[in-house]
């Protein structure tokens, strides 16, 4: 039994949420709910590149917006 | 508080600062700490504690720093932590026991502004940032300071991955919060309860130690050495004297308890109420024999991504299941769990799955490895609300006809082995059914030609059992597949300082017995077997032919001595450094030593 996650010559997307959380996705398997496509189909190794190019900030999109929100008063 | 994506039905849990302010304020005179040197009561722990956070904001430390507690095992470190926690940032432990090397990596992956640290040689010299040392002053509040949201890091506790680098995984405040609240619970913990911290820092399991006291105000005991405590008789003399009602252990930690208990008949401290135990899979002979003992047992699971703990189990009147199969548990308040298979649907009922955790105390993810934390923390197919997410745990599991949840293994270990699905779990417990074996470990190597072989590790004395009568006892456990082409026997195994089995202090397996110009020829009779085994394991090969020349094989004059005195213990003969080396073989030194034999029952 191979994991999904784990295989090495399937095809995989990028998932991205409203928080802008990211998740590698097996192409084959149905896109749950809430999850955008936004990248792929592509090689497991092309979707982590896309990964680690385009999640530079980990924090929840939510979290980031509520800093920004105390900064501007405190300005 | 909560936040983020809810699961289900949701419990309120209070963030940490806010437990400390509310166990001040309620309990203001109960113990919170104490260490050899000193007691603090809760109004005190929360005045040293805003203090440093007030130094800290001074400092220039601001939310999402990472700060490094870098701090001896005492209260100083218990308010260490709770200031960077109070200051909204994130703290990284760093072992004061590691290796440098370790420390400058912890150090500079996780980008520390600031490191807090009471010990000499004091700052890692190769990381440049400001260093802090406790002062012990208190204050009522800090007026710069901005308390954390449920979403911020709380802390980076870094993970040995199976390969390559260690990660460092950022833990929420919001799952420490569930932890505190989930772990008080679980354990019933009242302001009586003297809990021992007996975890590294370093290590998850200390989230779950230090936190959960604050939530009833009971008390965090720091003893003056914790290594010193892996002794069972120095841990149950530590209980003894400082009437600690709860201990959390590894599970090999328990292995040695139990049998501890088991062999001298001693009964556990009349204090202790509870312990915790997990880590690993418990052997189902140490399980069974904890009924005898009557104190109470909690199994925890869980990876340091979910906040060290995603399940609890313990039994309803302190009986172990009949079949040795410590169960998991279920998922603590506000976690989900899912077994699933290669498609990721789910399991059917009693089948074998992949365990996947979902719920508020999972981590924000890896930090700075973005590409990692989408592998292992993915879209969730079967929650309730769009985009949550759930973390592969990688770990096998099923549910048994009653219900509950079986760990069946780590699904990084899993291997093959000359085409066969092996567990090592499945061997170690067979081992462990041997009376003479204390604790064992089964690695997989890998040799020079590339076969991997399985490698069998046993704590045992050695007067007590000979690796021919394990290997026997083994052939009639287990499969042949399964029986381990090396054993090795040490006086006790080596453990880190989170006291696991430490699998790299291991020594280097016997090596395969060179090709040699005679044949090998297997042992006649049992004091040719008895001998080649001895000398194979004092030579560090898997046999010895009886005709193989000793000294072809790599055995010089202390192998020689060491030889002499193994055939003293355990033949009763006194053999000479010269009359073994003129026959330099086995068949040689048992023809001496049965001569020897002879000739003192002769002198009788």
């Amino acid at each position: 039994m191979v994991n999904p996650f784990e295989d090495q010559d399937a095809e995989f997307i990028v998932l991205v949420n409203v928080e802008g959380q990211h998740s590698l996705w097996p192409a084959s398997i149905t896109v749950p709910v809430g999850w955008d496509r936004a990248f792929g189909a592509a090689d497991r190794a092309a979707c982590l590149d896309y990964v680690r190019d385009n999640w530079t900030d980990m924090r929840p999109l939510s979290l980031i917006q509520a800093k920004g929100d105390v900064i501007k008063k405190q300005a | 508080m909560t936040t983020g994506f809810a699961t289900g039905s949701q419990t309120t849990v209070t963030l940490v600062p806010e437990l400390l302010d509310d166990a001040a304020l309620n309990t203001p005179g109960s113990r919170a700490a104490e260490d050899p040197q000193r007691t603090l009561t809760y109004q005190e722990l929360r005045a040293e504690a805003w203090h440093l956070a007030g130094r800290l904001v001074e400092s220039g430390v601001r939310p999402e720093d990472r700060v490094g507690v870098m701090m001896r095992h005492s209260t100083d470190l218990l308010v260490a932590v709770l200031g960077v926690l109070i200051a909204g940032a994130a703290y990284v432990p760093i072992d004061v026991e590691y290796p440098r090397r370790r420390q400058e990596f912890l150090a500079e992956n996780s980008e520390i502004r600031l490191l807090i640290t009471d010990t000499s040689p004091g700052p890692i010299p190769a990381v440049d940032v400001p260093t802090l040392s406790p002062d012990r002053g208190r204050s009522d509040k800090a007026p710069n300071v901005q308390t954390p949201g449920p979403d911020d890091v709380a802390c980076v506790i870094y993970t040995s991955g199976s390969t390559g680098q260690p990660k460092g995984v950022m833990l929420t405040h919001l799952g420490l919060a569930n932890l505190a609240a989930a772990a008080s619970d679980e354990f019933a913990m009242d302001q009586g309860d003297r809990y021992l911290m007996l975890a590294a820092a370093a290590f998850s399991a200390s989230l779950e130690e230090l936190f959960p006291p604050l939530v009833k105000g009971a008390t965090c005991v720091f003893p003056a050495d914790r290594a010193a405590l892996s002794p069972i008789h120095a841990l149950l003399d530590y209980i003894e004297s400082r009437h600690v009602t709860l201990v959390e252990m590894q599970t090999a930690h328990w292995h040695l308890l139990v049998r501890h208990l088991t062999d001298t008949g001693e009964a556990l401290p009349s204090s202790l109420k509870l312990i915790i135990m997990g880590g690993d899979r418990p052997l189902p002979e140490m399980v069974r024999n904890w009924d005898r003992f009557r104190v109470g047992l909690v199994h925890v699971y869980g990876p340091t991504e979910t906040t060290a703990t995603a399940t609890y189990w313990q039994p309803a009147d302190k009986q172990m299941p009949e079949d040795g199969i410590l169960p998991i548990g279920d998922a603590i308040i506000n976690t989900t769990i899912h077994i699933v298979d290669e498609r990721l649907d789910p399991v059917a009922a009693g089948d074998e799955g992949e365990l996947l955790v979902g719920g508020l105390s999972l981590a924000r993810g890896y930090l700075g490895r973005p590409d990692a934390t989408a592998e292992r923390f993915v879209a969730d197919r079967y929650s309730d609300v769009p985009g949550a997410r759930l973390y592969r745990t990688g770990d096998r599991v099923r549910r048994l006809p009653d219900g509950r949840l079986q760990f069946l293994g780590r699904g990084d270990y899993q291997v093959k082995v000359r085409g066969y699905r092996v567990e090592p779990g499945e061997i170690e417990t067979a081992l462990g059914r041997h009376p003479a074996v204390r604790q064992a470990t089964v690695t997989v190597q890998t040799d020079d030609s590339g076969d991997r072989r399985l490698a069998a590790y046993v704590a045992a004395d050695a007067a007590a059992v000979t690796l021919v009568e394990l290997r026997a006892h083994l052939i009639s456990e287990l499969p042949a597949h399964l029986v381990p082409s090396v054993l090795v026997r040490l006086d006790e195994l080596p453990m880190t300082v989170h006291r696991k089995i430490d699998v790299a202090a291991l020594p280097a397996p016997p090596r395969r017995r060179p090709d040699q110009a005679t044949e090998f020829v297997p042992p006649a009779d049992d004091r040719e077997l008895r001998l080649a085994s001895a000398a194979a394991e004092l030579l560090g090969l898997d046999e010895v032919g009886v005709v193989d020349d000793l000294l072809e094989l790599g055995g010089d004059s202390l192998f020689m001595l060491r030889l002499i005195s193994w055939i003293r213990k355990n033949l009763g003969v006194s053999l000479g450094l010269r009359e073994v080396f003129a026959d330099y073989h086995i068949r040689g030194i048992a023809r001496l030593a049965a001569a020897a034999a002879d000739a003192l029952d002769g002198d009788r």
